[in-house]
């Protein structure tokens, strides 16, 4: 069985704003989340820039129970994006649409820097032993015990789905592994819908040092919060942000059965590895191209339909233009790459690490729905080595009836999604 | 061409307490051998444990890589590399390993382990009124490439790096499903022309201290941890049996949710019955049971629950054997060595039951194996697993 897979609901929580309206018309209008950001109460931390979720509106749009506590940050806005995603998609009873699940994309969870003096004894001495003795007192919402299946699971009880529910772990490609595989589920017809995405938050300290003594993080002063300079010449590394976005995927004729608004098709997924460096891409980008090609192949699409390509576009010095490399090699036929739009959104979203893949794709999404490229931000200085067209500062409005939306992961994990125009 | 007459399991590659192979593991089971080892590390921070089901964490030299990538791993990663190797080099031909039609498919538990060391400890206890002090000490303390080895599919990166695999991939976790639902999406990765070949494993977590507060937070039932891996290769039936090992066909599969105790006892029971259907066989149609080692209370329960629903109507019910006796609980890795251990049982007709004193080898009477994952969460995967004869 081969089906059409059609995205019905739409959910986001992120720096931008807590809905996916919020966060459209943010990438839209070229702002930015991305601002001085520090780690609560620590004024030297090396990494002076970030893309946070709004804490008091989140709390009061969703109030603190939005999770069944405890819950890490990164699984509470998850929730919230799956309901937003679920209310969207008007499916009220997920159960009434037949076999329904879902998958999301996390990452490292979120751990308590602070868990370990529970092992300090009265003497001053740490053992294991006293840990045990106060393991009540260890953080119930850290991610020791918030594993990273924690979202998925919550989010299959509360809504009451009885499919799968898989959590991927593959680093920055997670919420895009999901999503792939939510879309192939619903295509050989092992599900009639999924719930997909990603969730994550890095904006911790352990987490952080992890990022920043890999030398991931750009720690420059010098651009403000234009720090995020994908593609342009005097970018220096990621801008890391956190939150959730989700999606509703739907089989076509579940769609159409219950007459649901389609904001596009899902055509095509596809994956590779780099088998090269744990720290690094492969220089000449055989893994993203490979990516690309699979997910486009995938589709049946053929490069030259293809009208924009929504970048990983990470603004660390060795993506982007490796990233640039891998998309010519796809998009050679004709020079093809000379016609398509690139965007990076993270220039405005930030880095949200495992979740990354999923808000970018809402944006692919609604780019094939709109008509509307986001821009690439602060393209100032163009990178010689990276010399596509990249929509710099204002968004475009141009008809896109295909689009593919990249992510890369750590060690050479990748991911693509294509995206075409829906015509019944 | 359904997955079952498209896909071909082959290649174990299993390293547990029991040894470095599937047989080893039968044999220590039916001799009843003590594989566990005195876990001193962990009997004092948790003392209902003073052993524990370990294995040795491979060195460079066992694992063929440079000694640059023991940085960027943890001891997860390096025995989920050596099962790789296990699989990838077992005995007989084949042709080259790598290249864009291998895939990776991977079940990982998350690193669980501390950041700062012990003997930071007393630094961190002075400087914890002071965040910015905290911050230094983790800038000063934390290993440089923590950022790498703490993240579990690093482990899918040294893989596909030492062998040359650049297929298409996926990387689930943390638990007992994330090995299954592994299998599952490799073998449909191959019976849907995405890969020629895709390389399938899991491994344990690491015994850690850390590990049992996670463990009884969600409701362990003092089941003993093993350390671990397991792998194997499904490729395409076309391409033939290149090493004449042991092989067998994924001729069903079924996954779902269920919450509660009693959603989950039928969310297994419909998981089985989905695996049942597409293997085109009932209850009667399968000789042995390998249930999940389940370490929750209720999902030991549920899993009771669902096979007596299951099977409980049933004349001769197969007999049941978890591998739990020789390798303590695997995690992801667990149902996967239960596949291997299938996988041996189909090709020699044979079953392993256990009898609750001890476990015994009989004859095999139907081809067919399954198998069962259960996450501590509510996931649940069942694949039915058939000989494919000579």
């Amino acid at each position: 069985m081969s089906r059409r897979v059609v995205v019905t609901g739409l959910g986001a929580v992120c720096g931008l704003g807590l809905d996916w309206q919020t966060m459209w018309e943010g990438l839209t209008e070229g702002r930015s989340a991305i601002r001085r950001w520090q780690l609560p109460g620590v004024e030297d931390f090396p990494v002076r820039y970030a893309a946070p979720v709004d804490d008091e509106a989140f709390a009061e749009r969703y109030g603190a129970g939005e999770g069944p506590a405890p819950m890490e940050r990164r699984a509470r806005f998850g929730l919230a994006a799956a309901g937003q995603a679920l209310a969207d998609a008007g499916i009220e009873e997920p159960g009434a649409l037949g076999r329904i699940g879902t998958a999301v994309g996390s990452g490292v969870p979120e751990r308590d820097p602070y868990e370990l003096l529970h092992a300090v004894g009265e003497d001053g001495r740490p053992s294991w032993q006293t840990l045990y003795a106060r393991r009540a007192q260890l953080d119930r919402a850290s991610g020791l015990f918030c594993t990273n299946d924690a979202l998925a699971a919550a989010i299959a009880a509360r809504h009451r789905l009885r499919g799968p529910a898989l959590n991927f772990s593959t680093a920055c490609a997670g919420a895009t592994h999901a999503i792939g595989h939510g879309f192939r589920m619903i295509r050989r017809g092992e599900v009639e819908a999924m719930l997909v995405g990603g969730a994550d938050s890095v904006l911790n300290l352990p987490t952080m040092t992890g990022l920043h003594l890999l030398g991931a993080p750009s720690i420059s002063e010098l651009f403000g919060d234009r720090l995020c300079r994908a593609f342009d010449r005097d970018r220096s590394g990621l801008v890391a942000a956190e939150g959730a976005a989700m999606l509703v995927l739907e089989s076509e004729e579940s769609a159409r059965r219950r007459g649901a608004a389609v904001y596009a098709e899902v055509a095509g997924f596809g994956s590779s590895l780099d088998a090269y460096q744990v720290t690094a891409p492969h220089p000449e980008g055989h893994g993203a191209a490979l990516a690309m090609s699979r997910a486009l192949a995938d589709g049946e699409v053929a490069p030259g339909e293809v009208d924009s390509v929504n970048a990983h576009g990470t603004s660390t010095p060795l993506n982007d233009p490796i990233e640039t490399r891998a998309i010519k090699d796809v998009f050679a036929a004709d020079e093809h790459y000379r016609r398509l739009a690139v965007t990076a959104n993270k220039t405005m979203l930030g880095h949200l690490i495992a979740a990354a893949g999923a808000p970018e794709l809402i944006a692919t999404v609604l780019s094939v729905r709109d008509g509307i490229v986001p821009p690439t931000l602060n393209l100032e200085n163009p990178d010689p080595a990276c010399d596509l067209d990249y929509v710099p500062d204002k968004a475009r409005h141009q008809e896109v009836s295909v689009a593919v939306s990249n992510s890369f992961g750590f060690g050479g994990l990748n991911a693509s999604l294509v995206v075409r125009g829906y015509e019944h | 061409m359904t997955i079952r007459d498209a896909v071909r399991l082959t290649a174990p590659g299993l390293y547990t307490a029991a040894g470095t192979d599937p047989g080893a593991l039968w044999e220590a089971l039916v001799a009843g051998k003590d594989t566990g080892r005195p876990a001193e590390f962990l009997a004092g921070p948790w003392p209902e444990t003073d052993t524990a089901f370990l294995v040795d964490d491979p060195d460079a030299a066992t694992l063929g890589v440079h000694r640059r990538v023991l940085r960027t791993s943890e001891k997860q990663a390096r025995m989920a590399l050596y099962g790789a190797r296990l699989a990838l080099a077992g005995p007989g031909e084949r042709g080259p390993v790598g290249g864009p039609g291998w895939g990776l498919y991977l079940g990982l538990p998350t690193v669980d382990e501390e950041l700062l060391r012990f003997g930071a400890l007393d630094r961190l206890h002075r400087a914890a009124g002071s965040p910015g002090e905290v911050a230094a000490l983790f800038g000063r303390e934390v290993p440089p490439f923590s950022g790498l080895s703490h993240l579990n599919s690093t482990a899918a990166a040294h893989i596909s790096a030492a062998f040359g695999l650049t297929g298409s991939m996926a990387a689930y976790s943390p638990f007992s499903d994330a090995g299954l639902e592994a299998l599952i999406d490799g073998a449909l990765s191959v019976a849907e022309g995405e890969n020629a070949a895709a390389l399938v494993g899991a491994v344990s977590p690491k015994a850690h201290p850390l590990l049992f507060a996670q463990y009884e937070e969600l409701g362990w039932n003092g089941a003993v941890p093993g350390e671990g891996a397991a792998f194997l290769l499904a490729e395409r039936a076309a391409d033939g049996a290149a090493d004449g090992g042991p092989a067998a066909r994924l001729a069903g599969y079924g996954r779902a949710f269920g919450a509660t105790e009693d959603d989950r006892a039928e969310a297994i029971a419909q998981a089985v019955h989905a695996a049942l259907e597409m293997a085109r066989t009932d209850a009667g149609g399968i000789g042995w049971v390998l249930p999940d080692a389940v370490w929750s209370a209720a999902g030991a329960r549920a899993q009771r629950a669902a096979l007596d629903r299951v099977f409980g109507a049933l004349a001769h019910r197969p007999a049941e054997c978890t591998s739990e006796r020789a390798t303590g609980v695997l995690g992801p890795a667990h149902p996967l060595a239960h596949v291997l251990l299938a996988l041996h049982g189909l090709a020699g007709g044979r079953r392993l039951a256990d009898g609750g004193d001890g476990v015994r080898e009989e004859a095999l009477p139907a081809p067919r194996a399954l198998v069962l994952a259960c996450g501590v969460r509510g996931q649940v995967c069942a694949v039915v697993l058939e000989g494919v004869g000579k």
